[in-house]
């Protein structure tokens, strides 16, 4: 694990902040207290590994049935990057290639494509729209992906493509909870927290969840996404951000320098020190130890968000702007939080939803423009990943919230192509982890509309997730307001053929 | 005895020891309860057809033998499954939930043998009061509740912890009752108070500080799932502030917490109905709406729904009736069926997930509703002085010669007597428009806005019987409509109000968005393209086609019409009925026939002051005969009409005053029951999915609990369900009540899962204590303050929290009560607290919500230019129950410490302990604002030397003194920080700067700046964020 880290905290507080005031606060805080209390801090401290593992919920533990120590089945991953496209990209125009649409295309489609149920925008009868984009078979294994993603074709026989999901949601926001949370409605956690909840962090200076948001815009569903729902809080994602404080807080107000900080932990652990002596709760000393954590983080994470640091080769190979909040610094950062130990890292990547109701959001301008920014990074966070033999433990997953019509939108008559939400249908690609390199799994309709072959709904993946991560999907519980909870409600199975 | 101690949970009470039977709710229903998923009350899961819930179904005699054999272990089918080595037969089966070990074989085995009694689940047993447990020796217990802990500390050998000091006892029951520590002068004189009963006087005091209502308020509003936004994509802003404002005032009145039920639940149907108890029902329009493009409405509606019956379960009931919308409840006897009865007692409201959020009330501040009623008594002033008869008459004459004969006005320029006009319209009137020329015929007109993509009614009914209007063969229905050329609405719609089918009588004109009745009926009909816009038109309606015929009565109108993306404007004249040999009614030509028809129905609608005289009759005076007629002419005939139009002028101030303040109105989100001929049907959803109905059912309540009211065959209202709740039958509502506001104290409940007292919940520590408590409450009149009274000022509450090692062993949850609790304060009282201790609190409460300082970039809003305008005026240090509330991206300090996103409703916050809690505390702008403020306080209020500043800083900051070696780190932070602000002058600068506190004269900007730093640490001393 040592090997991995190009960042060691330790060495970094050294180095920043000084040694001596650091062996002062440690011999301050240890040495002010009563033997009894200094013992019980020290074994406090030794006894834990990795501020996320849950510690520091007060209330009685509501897991049912889980030894966080022990995983159900040896796990193939121990990390997970979710790379998720916001607003959904067409399938028919990336990964799932439908030539026989070119026979229809500008016709009125077949009566039985209309569903107005569940079309959010389509009126009347719509015209079929094939893919302006070619597809070429790529690698040995032949797995036909579009023109667009010249760079992911490289990565072919890495990647499980999977064309055969499907989801109940027609609309972002309940999608993509039901995606992440298991659920439609708010309120529940989200897969990062499960995770997290699960597997506890490796990192005692950074958070064990962290998602990265580009684009502009965070996604649709909000922050419930990566929301800890009745879980501890400490599970929650915690965002981190290119501009402003890298995490909220993280830097100290005006005036207020890291030698005046230091000082501050130091008085709080000697005042609270004191206090521990006379209360006698654990609890005091458990916040000694948080306040001497965040203090640690303060240097950690920007250290970890700064890529300036990179190579000029590498931020060329990402196309990354060092400063910038973009999707392919995010990717960068997804290499450097993974080298870190951060359990579950999350991109989002705002500006795939193509209606087709103006050039900034059809399939002529803006998906070619959306699939640059990200093509390159995912290939170079890929390679990285491949170079540094991380990708063997590492869960690589790319998707949108659900598909898109076979059929063009033309909302209000537009002249732009774009294609309107589709739940029953979508493709995503897996790498890494654990999952069966070089396939395409599952197989849809000449019009990519419904699924011929081996659907996969989002409990399944869910499940199978999990599954990759060492947990039996139906034994990850936890308890709340008298009912058990897990991410994939009362469904969900986990999907063989996806397993190397 | 050891076995029973652990399994019950260290309950003391009745323990099962070999002398005494064993309990079965204690003992045996939690290991029968690892059986229930495969063998209990789901009908769907039922594995071999057992169920071993009810004891006549265990001892049922089946092909193999029973499950059950009172009095015999071995003949039992249900140990020998147990107790199998064989994997195949053994239960439960291996996976399927922990097996039963050897402790509980014992006590299943000599529970069977002592013949295998049932109880019912405690919390299903009315809580009856117990006889006190004896008195003890010495004046320790001071409330009837100490009496229930000496006895258990006697029983296990304990003995309470001391009294904590009086500075601690003040802050600690502060922060309890008011979320707010106390101030210096208030502790001082308690401290100095020789009074015997000095706490007492103490708690008083806090019970009668407007904080309060705030403080419990803001436990409601979890409860409530309260924000300040709708959720989901678009997440757009709701209007619902001024119901937690009616929360607080409700806290504050120490409204009876069976009001304050039957209010929240149905204010809108009590029979003293009024604006106050209409917006209680707002508590249910706290749910979700999805408003996101082309989402199904209905999918939402029924997903509120359902959020209503689940939140009404858990917040009234501790009852996780949630799984029961899926399929039976697994462990309580909740069925599927049961629970879909009950969400057909919130299944036939008005709203219906749309982006108007219609139905909404229109609130006025209690302010503005007074100063309005000033306006309008000064305005009647004025009218009736100009109502000279004479003068009336001559104006009368000349304008009524051209009033159209031949026909009937259902709604002319008079609102008919009787007629209510429903709670859309503030004043209780129609929008009259003075300025627009009326069409032909009339004297006046209404004017009519509609919001966006939304509904808007002017409607009345309930026309006195006398005054109603009859249909008669061949009439014809019109309307007269002037649709505003620049700004038309979508669709307009004329609905009929009959005596025989309500309001089942619907045309319209335009689009189809106006959702009531079934289209292509009589019910909603379409007569054609909306009328061209810019002028009167006239609309008609042959009665028949919407099922008025001949003999139907009317009883009301309603004018309604839906706005287009940018809102409409219409102009709604007369409705009436045309026939040939019309005339006009008497009522608006003969006093004394309006005095009938009025008489008829009790006054109804008449002011308060005039309804006695009119039911006065003969009895009245000649005085009370004038001042009636005078109403009369001014409100119900058309001279009334003109001498208004006449006086407009005169009029406009007070006018234009009225509607300001008609302006300032809020429209908020309420419950409004649907018109009886439209209520919807409610059906069993298979697997709890909307587009899977099942069987229908009608409103009912468990079979398991009380009887409702009404049960009489006829269809319980939601009226009903409220008094069901609030009904001193009801075994759970004032238990969860009371066990809520005990979690409070004591951080922890009686039942430590406050959110389920089913039979999966943990049992009470100690039930008899709670039941005691929870009959006192009912007793009392349902009175918060006196349970709260009770409590605090009880020998339990004020003890020590201090914890020595070994208690902390054998008790870490303070199950024994034999000392004080200690635990983290909530977010919202982290931040009142820094802000107390800073002096910077404004005290300010209602109104809407406010924007204190948070960091940039937490709002990126899809779809939407809302943005966080942070507050630059004292609304920047309001308490935190007024901070907005974003569901998806809330204020980030209280997220961090663990305040939920409001989504659902949150009976327990859980308290975590982290990193990220500590950089909110020692860096978030707002507490760096504190410190400055607490630094500035402190020197201002202890000039005379630094140490003495230090002091008034530490106990601004924890009310207690601090002791030397406290002061001896601050004195040292002190000077180290002066030294290195001294050397780096441009950092004071910056840091003085950032706490927006100007610097005292006196000091130099070094010596601020390091105040300001040891005022940091003040405010993150773990002694600050715990109450102990």
């Amino acid at each position: 694990m040592a090997s991995r880290k190009n960042v060691d905290p330790q060495d970094l507080q050294r180095r920043l902040v000084g040694e001596e005031l650091h062996a002062t606060t440690r011999r301050t805080f240890l040495g002010q207290m009563g033997s009894g209390i200094g013992g019980m801090a020290l074994a406090w401290a030794a006894a834990q590994d990795g501020w996320a593992g849950g510690f520091g919920d007060s209330s009685a533990s509501g897991a049912v049935g889980l030894d966080l120590s022990r995983p159900h089945f040896a796990p193939r991953a121990k990390r997970v990057i979710y790379l998720h496209m916001a607003g959904s990209p067409p399938h028919h125009d990336l990964l799932d290639p439908k030539p026989k649409l070119l026979d229809w295309n500008g016709k009125p489609c077949p009566d039985h494509l209309l569903d107005p149920e569940n079309f959010a925008f389509i009126k009347g009868h719509p015209e079929v729209l094939a893919s302006p984009y070619a597809f070429q078979p790529r690698g040995k294994s032949g797995t036909e992906i579009s023109e667009l993603l010249p760079e992911l074709s490289r990565h072919a026989d890495r990647i499980a493509v999977v064309r055969s999901m499907h989801t109940d949601q027609f609309n972002h926001a309940p999608a993509q909870l039901l995606l992440y949370t298991g659920s439609p409605r708010l309120g529940r956690p989200s897969i990062g927290s499960w995770i997290s909840y699960g597997l506890g962090s490796e990192n005692r200076d950074l958070p064990a969840y962290v998602v990265l948001v580009s684009g502009g815009k965070t996604p649709s569903a909000g922050k419930s996404v990566w929301g800890n729902g009745f879980l501890p809080s400490v599970h929650q994602g915690v965002q981190c951000r290119s501009d402003g404080d890298p995490v909220l807080f993280a830097s100290n107000p005006p005036g207020i320098d890291r030698e005046t900080r230091g000082a501050t932990i130091e008085a709080l652990a000697e005042l609270n020190g004191l206090q521990c002596e006379r209360n006698g709760d654990p609890e005091t000393l458990a916040r000694i130890a948080q306040y001497e954590l965040a203090f640690r983080m303060q240097v950690a994470v920007p250290e970890v968000m700064d890529i300036a640091h990179e190579s000029p080769e590498t931020i060329e190979r990402y196309g990354a702007t060092p400063g910038a909040a973009s999707f392919a610094n995010n990717c960068l950062l997804a290499r450097r939080m993974l080298e870190n130990d951060v359990r579950f890292i999350q991109l989002f990547d705002w500006g795939w939803d193509t209606h087709g109701t103006n050039p900034s959001d059809d399939i002529i301008n803006q998906l070619p423009k959306k699939c640059r920014e990200t093509d390159r990074p995912i290939a170079a966070l890929l390679d990285d990943l491949v170079e540094r033999g991380l990708l063997e433990d590492t869960l690589v997953i790319w998707s949108g919230e659900f598909g898109r019509t076979a059929m063009n939108e033309r909302r209000n008559g537009s002249t732009y192509f774009g294609r309107d939400h589709h739940p029953h249908c979508f493709s995503i690609w897996m790498a890494g982890g654990g999952v069966k390199p070089g396939i395409v799994h599952g197989e849809t309709c000449d019009f990519g509309a419904e699924i011929v072959k081996d659907p996969v709904h989002v409990h399944d993946l869910q499940a199978t997730v999990l599954r990759l991560l060492g947990f039996d999907h139906e034994r990850l519980i936890r308890r709340h307001q008298g009912r058990d909870f897990r991410l994939t409600d009362v469904h969900g199975s986990v999907v063989p053929g996806l397993l190397a | 005895m050891m076995i029973a101690v652990f399994l019950s949970g260290g309950s003391v009470f009745g323990m099962d020891d070999v002398e005494t039977p064993i309990s079965f709710n204690r003992s045996i229903r939690p290991i029968l309860a690892r059986c229930l998923p495969c063998h209990g009350p789901d009908a769907g899961a039922r594995a071999a057809d057992l169920r071993l819930d009810r004891r006549d179904d265990a001892i049922r005699s089946r092909r193999r033998g029973a499950a059950i054999v009172p009095g015999e272990p071995t003949e039992s089918l249900l140990l020998q499954r147990v107790r199998t080595s064989d994997p195949d037969r053994l239960m439960p089966p291996p996976g399927n939930g922990a097996p039963i070990d050897a402790a509980e074989l014992e006590l299943l085995e000599r529970w069977i043998e002592t013949g295998a009694e049932y109880e019912t689940h405690w919390a299903w047993i009315h809580p009856s009061s117990s006889p006190l447990p004896p008195e003890v020796e010495g004046d320790w217990p001071r409330r009837d509740l100490d009496r229930y802990v000496a006895a258990r500390h006697r029983s296990l050998d304990l003995r309470p912890s001391p009294e904590a000091s009086r500075a601690v006892l003040a802050r600690r029951a502060s922060l309890d009752l008011l979320g707010i520590p106390p101030t210096l002068q208030s502790v001082d004189a308690f401290m100095n108070d020789q009074r015997e009963d000095a706490f007492e006087h103490f708690v008083d005091d806090l019970l009668e500080s407007p904080a309060f209502g705030e403080r419990w308020a803001r436990v409601w509003l979890d409860v409530a799932r309260y924000a300040d936004t709708r959720g989901y994509e678009a997440d757009r802003q709701r209007t619902i502030w001024p119901w937690r404002d009616w929360v607080i005032r409700a806290f504050n009145a120490d409204m009876p917490y069976d009001r304050f039920t039957i209010e929240q639940i149905a204010g809108d149907l009590i029979p003293d109905a009024d604006d106050d108890s209409r917006l209680a029902t707002a508590f249910h329009r706290n749910t979700m709406n999805n408003d996101e493009g082309g989402t199904r409405d209905e999918e939402f509606r029924v997903a509120a729904v359902i959020d209503r019956v689940n939140t009404t379960m858990s917040a009234w009931m501790g009852l996780t009736a949630e799984c029961a919308a899926c399929h039976d409840h697994k462990y309580d006897p909740i069925e599927q069926r049961e629970y879909y009865q009950l969400a057909a007692f919130f299944n036939t409201t008005m709203d219906a997930d749309r982006p108007d959020e219609f139905p909404l009330l229109t609130h006025l501040v209690a302010e503005d509703r007074s100063r309005r009623e000033d306006l309008k008594a000064e305005r009647d002033e004025i009218l009736a002085r100009l109502l000279d008869p004479a003068e009336a008459s001559l104006v009368v004459s000349a304008a009524s010669d051209d009033r159209s004969i031949g026909s009937v006005p259902i709604l002319g320029d008079l609102l008919p007597p009787g007629a209510s006009p429903l709670d859309e319209l503030v004043d209780g009137d129609l929008p009259w428009d003075n300025v627009i020329a009326p069409p032909p015929g009339a004297l006046r007109a209404r004017r009519s806005v509609a919001p966006a993509n939304g509904i808007v009614q002017h409607h009345f009914n309930d026309v006195a019987p006398a005054a109603q209007v009859e249909i008669a063969e061949g009439d014809l229905l019109t309307v007269w409509v002037l649709l505003d050329a620049e700004n038309p609405p979508d669709q307009i719609m004329l609905q009929v109000h009959s005596a025989a089918k309500a309001w089942g009588h619907r045309a319209y004109w335009g689009a189809d968005h106006v959702p009531w009745g079934v289209e292509g009926t009589p019910q909603r009909l379409r007569l054609g393209d909306l009328p061209e816009t810019g002028d009167w038109r006239r609309l008609e309606i042959d009665p028949l086609e919407i099922g008025l015929e001949p003999g139907s009565l009317i009883t009301g109108v309603a004018c309604t019409q839906h706005g287009d993306a940018d809102g409409g404007l219409t102009h709604w004249g007369p409705v009436a009925v045309e026939r040939a040999n019309a005339t006009s009614p008497t009522w608006q030509t003969d006093f004394d026939a309006w005095l009938t028809v009025l008489a008829s129905v009790d006054g109804r609608g008449l002011p308060d002051s005039l309804r006695g005289s009119l039911l006065a009759g003969d009895g009245r005076s000649e005085k009370e005969r004038a001042s009636l007629e005078a109403h009369w002419r001014l409100n119900a005939t058309p001279a009334g009409v003109i001498v208004r139009r006449s006086v407009a002028v005169e009029l406009d101030p007070i006018e234009k005053e009225i509607t300001a303040i008609k302006a300032r109105s809020r429209q908020v989100p309420v419950l409004r029951e649907q018109a009886e001929s439209d209520l919807r049907d409610t059906f069993i959803l298979t697997k709890g999915d909307w587009r899977s109905p099942a069987e229908a059912v009608l409103p009912a309540t468990p079979a398991f609990l009380h009887p409702i009211n009404g049960d009489d065959g006829s269809r319980p209202s939601r009226l009903e369900l409220a008094e069901w709740l609030a009904d001193h039958r009801n075994p759970l509502t004032a238990r969860v009540h009371v066990n809520r506001v005990w979690e409070r104290f004591f951080g922890r409940g009686l039942v430590e899962t406050s959110e389920d007292f089913g039979t999966q919940g943990m049992p009470p520590d100690d039930q008899a204590m709670l039941d005691h408590l929870a009959v006192q409450f009912m007793d009392s009149g349902w009175s918060h303050k006196m349970l709260c009274r009770e409590i605090v000022t009880s020998s339990t509450y004020r003890q020590s929290s201090v914890v020595s090692s070994q208690a902390l062993q054998t008790d870490p949850l303070n199950r024994n009560l034999a000392r004080g609790a200690r635990f983290r304060l909530e977010a919202e009282a982290i931040r009142d607290s820094a802000l107390v201790a800073s002096g910077l609190r404004s005290d300010r409460m209602y109104g809407p919500p406010v924007f204190p300082p948070q960091p940039d970039g937490v709002w990126q809003i899809v779809y939407s230019g809302e943005r966080w305008n942070t507050a630059m005026d004292d609304d920047r240090y309001r308490r935190a129950i007024y901070t907005f509330w974003r569901r998806t991206a809330p204020y980030p300090s209280m997220i961090a410490f663990d305040a939920g996103s409001r989504e659902t409703c949150a009976v327990r916050r859980l308290r975590t302990n982290t990193p990220l809690q500590a950089l909110v505390t020692l860096n978030d702008i707002a507490f760096i604002e504190t410190a400055g403020g607490l630094a500035r306080r402190a020197h201002a209020e202890a000039p005379d030397s630094q140490r003495l500043e230090l002091e008034r800083a530490f106990r601004l900051a924890v009310i207690r003194s601090p002791e030397e070696a406290e002061i001896e780190i601050l004195e040292q932070l002190l000077e180290a920080q002066t030294l290195r602000f001294r050397e780096t002058p441009e950092q004071a600068a910056a840091l003085i700067l950032a706490s927006g506190v100007e610097r005292p004269e006196e000091l130099e900007p070094a010596d601020f700046a390091a105040r300001i730093v040891v005022a940091n640490v003040l405010l993150n001393l773990d002694e600050f964020l715990n109450r102990g």
